[in-house]
């Protein structure tokens, strides 16, 4: 019995057995486990951070009234910052920090470099670096922040998406949030500029118009946020015609719907995925869906669709 | 890398290669449902290095290296602590190993074999790996490979002559 013989005969001796997994079974299971090791290299990082947050502190340049003793923030330090720490020489590299004013309910930001930024006040919990792999044309940074008694986690990116939501209750996994946040942003592959294919997103019937500008959930469809204020080009509706836009979850899927009724014409929903490049309020969504109903330098505009 | 260039390289490999890979993992462990745990676990491994492996073009390889590594007989016995299908009665397990009407004598007589005997056999010649890349891929001398698959070799024969 030859070689060639034998690998036959093994490769006879079995068969293919059940079905096997589906492939996003194991992506899944690689995202967790890349997330658990980034929330790994965030916590070494986030020792670093105390130290540089309590020199900041020192420095003076804290300006959110932090003392002696306590943290960043001015809070209690953390586990990280206790007192029986010595400010060691770092070995991993440093998650650069600094501190700026982020508006009215601004409470943390990525900078071009990637480098976080806190409002005063607040103090990280737990950092995932780059959930978005962005990084370093777009650096993201999803993070779990607390200022006074509320923690919020937010994702956030250096072209100045952020989503943010209260912190989910009773121990919920911040890391298994960030990559679920994270994956369910299209424009984690649009960024480049590419427009998400939206042709099969017009078949869904998510929304209808209710009273005057309103819009009312169809089955199945939640309707997150809704606006009449939807002030876009005239390529998209003139100022007298009826028009409407909600943000609505369908199926766990975030969309956008712009609606309009052109001189008493029937109804018509363009839906829109998400994206980086819509950001996750109507507000981002009327100011890009702007931009592309705009006039172009030929005198159309593409619209949504 | 961007993520949606890491999950879509990914899972294109895994839709073309994952059932040639799961059958190494059964041919060296001989259960489907152990196999496809230790190639969940190879998978994973493999996402979180896709950039440098992909870069290097080693994707099999790689998983390969970590299947035949595993250490079947640990792997067996934390297996055994984790599933307990039928508990209480009613919770049978997700999937039943496959049946014995799917294995040949052959694949018996290959299951009987002392593991790294196995192991060197199927790399040797059902793989068809030299001498020396089945060393590198299990971390052994090749002196140690070719004393493995003679005798294993042998044992097969013996199987096959009496069928």
């Amino acid at each position: 019995m030859n070689d060639t013989d034998l690998a036959a005969r093994i490769d006879r001796s079995f068969g293919d057995g059940p079905a096997p997994q589906p492939p996003h079974t194991h992506l899944r299971a690689g995202r967790r486990a890349l997330l658990r090791r980034r929330v790994a290299t965030g916590a070494g990082a986030l020792a670093v951070l105390a130290v540089v947050g309590a020199g900041v502190a020192i420095s003076g340049l804290a300006d959110d009234g932090g003392g002696s003793g306590t943290g960043p923030s001015g809070q209690e330090p953390g586990p990280a910052a206790a007192p029986d720490q010595a400010p060691a020489v770092p070995t991993v590299p440093p998650l650069d920090v600094r501190r700026a004013d982020l508006g009215p309910g601004g409470l943390v930001a990525v900078d071009r470099d990637g480098t976080l930024v806190l409002a005063p006040g607040v103090r990280v919990v737990e950092v995932v670096e780059d959930p978005l792999d962005s990084a370093p044309a777009d650096p993201s940074a999803a993070v779990s922040v607390v200022r006074g008694d509320q923690e919020r986690w937010s994702l956030v990116t250096s072209s100045g998406y952020e989503f943010s939501q209260p912190a989910e209750p009773g121990g919920s996994d911040f890391a298994a949030w960030a990559e679920q946040t994270a994956a369910e942003l299209p424009g984690n592959s649009d960024a480049d500029g590419a427009d998400p294919d939206v042709g099969d997103l017009q078949q869904l019937r998510l929304v209808r118009f209710g009273d005057g500008e309103t819009l009312r959930a169809e089955p199945g469809t939640t309707v997150l946020a809704q606006t009449d204020d939807v002030v876009l080009p005239e390529s998209f509706a003139a100022p007298d015609d009826r028009t409407a836009a909600a943000r609505v979850d369908h199926d766990g899927d975030l969309l956008f719907v712009l609606a309009r009724q052109l001189d008493g014409s029937d109804p018509e929903f363009i839906v829109y995925p998400q994206t980086a490049r819509t950001g996750a309020t109507l507000t981002s969504f009327l100011s890009f869906a702007a931009t592309k109903y705009e006039d172009g330098p030929g005198g159309g505009s593409e619209g949504l669709r | 890398m961007r993520a949606a260039q890491r999950d879509r390289e990914f899972t294109e490999f895994v839709a073309a290669r994952q059932q040639h890979l799961r059958r190494i993992a059964y041919a060296v462990c001989g259960d489907w449902n152990r196999a496809d745990d230790v190639l969940q676990s190879a998978l994973t491994k493999l996402y979180v290095a896709w950039p440098r492996v992909r870069r290097a073009g080693t994707e099999e390889a790689y998983l390969r290296r970590i299947i035949v590594r595993t250490d079947i007989d640990e792997h067996r016995r934390t297996w055994r602590r984790r599933e307990q299908p039928g508990l209480d009665g009613h919770d049978r397990a997700a999937r039943e190993g496959l049946g014995v009407e799917d294995r040949s004598a052959l694949f018996e007589a290959l299951q009987s074999l002392p593991e790294m005997q196995r192991k060197t056999v199927l790399l040797r010649h059902w793989l068809g790996l030299s001498v020396e890349e089945t060393a590198s891929e299990l971390g052994i001398a090749t002196g140690t490979v070719k004393s493995h698959t003679s005798r294993g070799v042998a044992a097969l024969q013996q199987v096959l002559a009496a069928t």
